[in-house]
């Protein structure tokens, strides 16, 4: 079919119509929650596509968890086996000084205490938009999942939900320009904000004072403030701490302990409770 | 090559584009490899509106953008509107192919691949308040012509439309 001259687009009509529905569309969506049906309607019936996009991903993960070698196997086992011993003998030093710690809280009159509890989630889908660094976890409102609810990694804290639909949840990783934890410096339980700073990068802690104490090695820990995670969880350790005198602060890098890039387990806190 | 055919052939490279587009990358992948991924939708459609124009119709244009919005986590609509852009561009780039067709196709695969990957980086910059690196803006576009390269012959083909779409 031979385009007519001066005649590029068939239906100029249709082409505006539907440059102003975008248009709009675009000025909606960035602004306010009103399209999030559509968009659920969309992600629902785009659920193929995304399927068939990470089975390669999940038949190579699959392949690595069945084809292993017996000596492989053996190999896992035993550090398995001296991996259970040592917890147990960790949990008994933890149970002994929860006791301690409860008796402790009574003799003082303190009643207040934080429960939290997690539900279980898988990744399902990384964005692959590299400026959002974002996972889709298989959990979401009928699991109990909020917005603005901590994950955790095994081995700390790994983001927050950030949207949440029926079956699923959005999750902002910590290192995410957009996220922001409030922490302490375990060793000197001060205040600070570690805030993300892209891929491969390590988290900042915002406004450090050049009077701070604070040490390459620290351990840094969620403080409990801002309701997204309960006091105590570990969100790295001090990478380097360097001078900015004309600044009058202290840039302090944090390595986070979370491995952000590694397809693992999460936990979402669903819920902290107040006893 | 018959109508039917041709639809069927359109709609599965479009759905395949799709899929490469949001098929991730192992995480240990190093950045600047990440950043060598082409823009499959931009070399797919190209290709067709080149290739059969009438295949690439406008309303196609905006659900497939619809779709890609959502797979890519963006406000709907932007990127239905650089694929309706996308569509525009292309035809009217037609004429200008016509003459030096390896060349200049190439050129203007660039520059539309450009043009998106630079309009979408602007976008979130303005929304999202992140840093843009130069290199995610212009690997897509070169990774993107390498792999046009390897199409330009089959735009010359028996089954292509493109010498009478600018006649």
């Amino acid at each position: 079919m031979a385009l007519r001259s001066g005649q590029t687009i068939q239906n100029t009509h249709l082409f505006l119509a539907l440059l102003i529905s975008s248009v709009l569309l675009l000025a909606v969506s960035a602004n306010t929650r009103y399209l999030t049906p559509i968009e659920t309607v969309i992600r629902w019936l785009a659920q193929p596509i995304v399927y068939v996009a990470h089975l390669p991903a999940n038949a190579k993960e699959a392949a690595g968890s069945y084809v292993v070698s017996m000596d492989e196997l053996h190999n896992r086992n035993d550090q398995l086996l001296k991996d259970v011993s040592r917890l147990n003998a960790t949990i008994a030093e933890l149970t002994q000084a929860q006791r301690t710690i409860a008796e402790l809280r009574d003799a003082l009159g303190y009643v207040q205490e934080n429960t939290r509890t997690q539900v279980l989630s898988e990744i399902v889908q990384v964005n692959p938009n590299r400026q959002r660094l974002e996972v889709i976890i298989n959990v979401g409102e009928q699991q109990g999942i909020e917005v603005d609810r901590g994950v955790l990694d095994p081995w700390g804290v790994y983001g927050r939900t950030v949207e949440v639909f029926p079956n699923s949840a959005r999750v902002l990783l910590l290192n995410d320009e957009r996220h922001a934890t409030p922490v302490l410096v375990s060793r000197t339980r001060q205040y600070f904000i570690a805030s993300g700073n892209g891929p491969d990068e390590p988290l900042t802690l915002d406004n450090v004072n050049l009077s701070s104490d604070i040490r390459v090695g620290d351990t840094v820990v969620t403080s409990g403030l801002g309701g997204v995670f309960p006091e105590g969880l570990v969100v790295g350790i001090v990478e380097s701490v360097t001078d900015v005198v004309s600044e009058s602060l202290k840039r302090v890098t944090v390595s986070p302990i979370a491995k952000v890039k590694a397809k693992s387990y999460l936990h979402v806190i669903s819920s902290v409770e107040q006893r | 090559m018959t109508d039917t055919q041709a639809w069927s052939y359109f709609l599965l490279t479009t759905v395949l584009a799709l899929i490469l587009t949001i098929a991730p990358m192992p995480f240990d992948v190093p950045e600047w490899l990440r950043n060598l991924k082409p823009d499959w939708i931009v070399l797919c459609w190209f290709f067709w509106v080149t290739f059969q124009h009438e295949r690439c119709s406008l309303i196609m244009a905006f659900v497939v953008g619809l779709i890609l919005d959502v797979l890519y986590d963006e406000p709907l609509g932007i990127n239905s509107l650089l694929l309706l852009a996308l569509v525009f561009a292309g035809r009217l780039s037609l004429r200008f192919i016509q003459s030096s067709v390896g060349l200049r196709s190439s050129i203007t695969v660039f520059i539309l691949c450009f043009f998106v990957t630079a309009t979408k980086s602007l976008f979130l910059l303005a929304t999202l308040d992140v840093d843009i690196q130069v290199s995610s803006v212009v690997m897509p576009p070169i990774a993107t012509l390498i792999w046009w390269v390897l199409l330009i012959p089959i735009l010359m083909s028996e089954h292509s439309q493109f010498r009478d779409s600018v006649q």
